[in-house]
């Protein structure tokens, strides 16, 4: 059940909702949050009704396993937890590359019946790794098992996250005033679920029309032209953008509801003016993780600069290989690694490049912004290519291999530019989908959204609609545009805004994370 | 607090919804969106419930419809035949309800006939098929897959967008809705064509990853049926101008493994190739004049 779907808009959250007010006027704490974690299997018991056993399962061995932790303080009890989840995560979702590569390397033919990788698993494994680490550290309290099912199976964080913690989900279960339906919980959550709904179906669908024919014809090894190729790239950053945060935005909304509030995911990370800070921007819940359970067990920077380097290297391909079981998720997560390595040596030597008094010039920002965005744009196309042809064929494209053809409006600059390149492979005969004006103004109207307005959270922040958002509001943000504010401005607004995301409803698509 | 906030947003989503499915209602009801074709629906429809038993029908889109002719075929294989062909904008979704009726009416031989490129177009139209067919209570239960199907055509963007534009026309402007009223079924068995199309500068070249695999979803469901009912149910391509048979091996070859992958019976691998003379209004419907010609075509796949 997609959350842009009639079924779950029309049907399915406001059954929860009425359910959810029901048990809590007239039943106990418990069957409350019984009624959300059954309303929540169901939800993912949707899609495929096997995948129940698999989530049971995992769910209840980690619990068994996190009990034991508490009161024994095993190692081998956690490694044994820690192993049965990565198993099972790499039987799922990587035993297929592996036999692949395996049969490649060593021009063999073993074969696997073709495993059908379960919704979420990366997202739910990672969460109970995190729990079974901190109660073997003694941080985690002894927990009801219907508080534990809750923080894995929540539905509005479930299948694409963001990725929570078990110290912020568990004591926001056990408040007794986060029972039954508050209104004002309940605009604010409304507010963010559409916001994040016109962004999912108005958007990035709109972005990924744009971009998957282009794709999809160089995984072909079709010779596509340079601004096919960078219009499609651009078109697919933001359709990735506005996808993943919009279903955060979503989930954060549909929690919100429930008077949950979940992390923080997104914080316009494309408005980043090197790689370090947009991390700190883009699945900010992802990169906690890493941080916190891999970068910092490796060392961190505690062992000098050229042991952090490696281990940024190493938690970015791993990150990687999170997203897909894939070499080009490797290498996009390798690229990463590099652009960190790179932009953690600049802080070291920049004061020795460039002089102080033109570090914080406008001009030196742009150039910052500019080299940043162009590295991100670049890192997508490996990261939304299929195969490593696939990327080879966009790479040639925009680095002009393939000769540069102009878009209709602007056919009478050829001889202009064939002047100054004399061999240059200058073609008239339009871009393509890039040729409609009409899809040109989409991508420049976008990137206007993404570069000038706020995002959904600093729209909404007088409402605090998320966790650890302070960080982003040590400053203050001075926006021409209007702060949300429960007014019958704003109702009409949010009419408007669900109207045209309804009206878009009808060719719904999957979410891209949902792969991950 | 604003406690009047939800009831606000609430309200004027209410008027919002209203509006839009007021015009789609009135331009259903008013046949003011051309591509629906109500009168074919209509006369293809009535086929059904007027006819007491069928040997093999045809469905399919406008390449079946004007590529068939299901009297010629039944004279023939001495069956009787009846064509169901609606058009494009149907997809599989309209040959899979227009099969299920067929059969529920005692047909014992299913022939599908679509166009070649069928399979790159949006999967969503094929859902909304079910809802234009519906006729009756019975109908809205039996042929959409739940209240969604009926959502999906009163609250699409497009059918929206369309019903406020031709609803204004209409008021407004005083234009004929000429696309159906060209059509007059009972003449043609189908919809009269527009006039023959220049086929000078006609090269189709379709490339396989314009392919869209969601689309033989209700090709799928029709192959279940089939089975279920223990109906002999078989796939062929419509008519094309040659320029496609010349330059779309690649792509052809993907399009019959995917039909063979639903495991109908694909009656031959190639379409029926048209020369330019044959073109009618458009590159896949070929001349009421030459109609017999590519009827002789499917009679011979049909022929044991």
């Amino acid at each position: 059940m997609l959350f842009n779907s009639y079924i779950f808009i029309f049907a399915f959250l406001p059954i929860v909702l009425v359910g959810f007010h029901l048990s809590s006027k007239y039943l106990s704490q418990t069957k409350v949050l019984l009624w959300l974690v059954v309303s929540s299997l169901f939800f993912y018991g949707w899609w495929n009704i096997s995948y129940l056993v698999l989530i049971t399962f995992s769910i209840s061995f980690n619990y068994i396993i996190s009990y034991y932790l508490r009161s024994n303080k095993a190692k081998v009890a956690l490694i044994l937890g820690i192993f049965i989840n990565i198993a099972m995560l790499g039987y799922y979702k990587y035993a297929n590359f592996f036999i692949e590569n395996l049969n490649f390397i060593s021009n063999s033919h073993y074969a696997i019946e073709n495993i059908i990788l379960p919704l979420a698993i990366s997202f739910f494994t990672f969460q109970q790794i995190t729990y079974l680490i901190d109660s073997y550290k003694g941080i985690t309290k002894d927990h009801d098992f219907i508080h534990y099912c809750l923080f894995v199976t929540f539905f509005p964080q479930l299948i694409a996250g963001p990725i929570v913690h078990h110290k912020e989900m568990l004591p926001q279960f056990l408040k007794k005033e986060n029972m039954g339906l508050k209104v004002n919980n309940v605009s604010i959550g409304l507010t963010i679920f559409l916001i994040g709904l016109f962004k999912k179906v108005v958007i990035a669908d709109s972005m990924g029309a744009l971009a998957t024919p282009i794709f999809n014809l160089a995984e072909q090894g079709v010779e596509i032209t340079m601004l096919e190729a960078w219009g499609a790239a651009l078109a697919y950053s933001l359709q990735l953008y506005f996808d993943f945060s919009g279903y955060s935005d979503m989930a954060i909304g549909l929690a919100r509801m429930f008077n949950i509030k979940l992390p923080i995911n997104f914080f316009s990370p494309y408005k980043s003016k090197n790689i370090i800070e947009f991390w700190r921007r883009w699945h900010i819940t992802l990169s906690n993780f890493l941080k916190d359970y891999i970068y910092i067990p490796l060392g961190g920077s505690r062992n000098g600069k050229i042991k952090q380097l490696s281990n940024l290297l190493i938690t970015m391909l791993i990150g990687g290989l999170w997203h897909g079981a894939g070499w080009t998720f490797i290498i996009w997560g390798g690229i990463h690694g590099m652009f960190l390595i790179i932009n953690h040596l600049w802080l070291n030597w920049k004061g020795r490049v460039v002089p102080n008094q033109y570090l914080d010039k406008t001009i030196t920002k742009l150039i910052a912004w500019l080299i940043t965005i162009l590295a991100l744009i670049l890192s997508w196309v490996i990261f939304r290519a299929e195969t490593l042809n696939g990327a080879i064929t966009m790479y040639s494209a925009m680095f002009g291999f393939n000769g540069l053809s102009l878009p209709n409006s602007i056919s009478t600059l050829a001889p202009v530019l064939l002047s100054i390149f004399p061999d240059a492979n200058i073609m008239t005969n339009g871009v393509g989908i890039f040729s409609e004006g009409s899809n040109d103004a989409k991508i420049i109207i976008t990137c206007i959204i993404v570069l000038y307005f706020p995002n959904t959270l600093e729209w909404m922040h007088i409402t605090k609609p998320a966790l650890n958002m302070e960080i982003f509001f040590k400053k203050k943000y001075n926006y021409k545009l209007s702060y949300w504010e429960q007014s019958a401005k704003y109702a009409r607004l949010m009419a408007m805004i669900a109207m045209i995301a309804i009206l878009s409803l009808g060719d719904a698509s999957e979410f891209l994370y949902f792969q991950f | 607090m604003n406690t009047n906030y939800p009831s606000q947003f609430f309200k004027y989503l209410a008027y919002l919804l209203i509006i839009c499915i007021g015009f789609s209602w009135f331009a259903i009801q008013n046949n003011l969106l051309g591509f629906t074709y109500t009168d074919l629906t209509d006369y293809q429809l009535s086929k059904i419930d007027n006819t007491d038993y069928i040997d093999i029908a045809i469905v399919g889109d406008s390449s079946a419809g004007n590529g068939i002719d299901a009297n010629l075929l039944g004279k023939v294989l001495n069956k009787k035949s009846i064509s169901l062909a609606l058009t494009g904008s149907f997809g599989y979704g309209g040959s899979y309800i227009m099969a299920k009726k067929a059969i529920q009416k005692g047909a014992k031989e299913i022939l599908i006939v679509h166009t070649v490129d069928m399979p790159t177009r949006p999967a969503y139209l094929d859902r909304r098929a079910g809802v234009f067919l519906i006729r009756s209570f019975s109908d809205l239960l039996n042929l959409t897959e739940g209240i969604h199907h009926v959502l999906g055509l009163y609250l699409s963007k497009d059918i929206v967008a369309t019903a406020i534009k031709q609803t204004f026309k209409y008021f407004f402007l005083n234009t004929d809705n000429t696309e159906n009223k060209r059509s007059d079924p009972s003449r043609y068995d189908y919809i009269k064509q527009h006039e023959k199309i220049n086929t000078e500068n006609i090269d189709i070249k379709i490339n396989s990853s314009l392919i869209n695999k969601d689309k033989f979803y209700y090709l799928n469901k029709l192959v279940n049926y089939c089975n279920e009912q223990k109906i002999k149910c078989s796939y062929a391509h419509g008519p094309i101008h040659h320029s496609f048979c010349k330059n779309n091996s690649d792509y052809l070859s993907t399009v019959n493994t995917l039909i063979s992958n639903t495991n109908i019976s694909l009656l031959s691998e190639n379409p029926y190739c048209m020369i330019d003379n044959e073109i009618g209004d458009s590159e896949d419907h070929i001349l009421a004049q030459y109609k017999y010609l590519s009827t002789n075509h499917y009679i011979n796949l049909l022929t044991p």
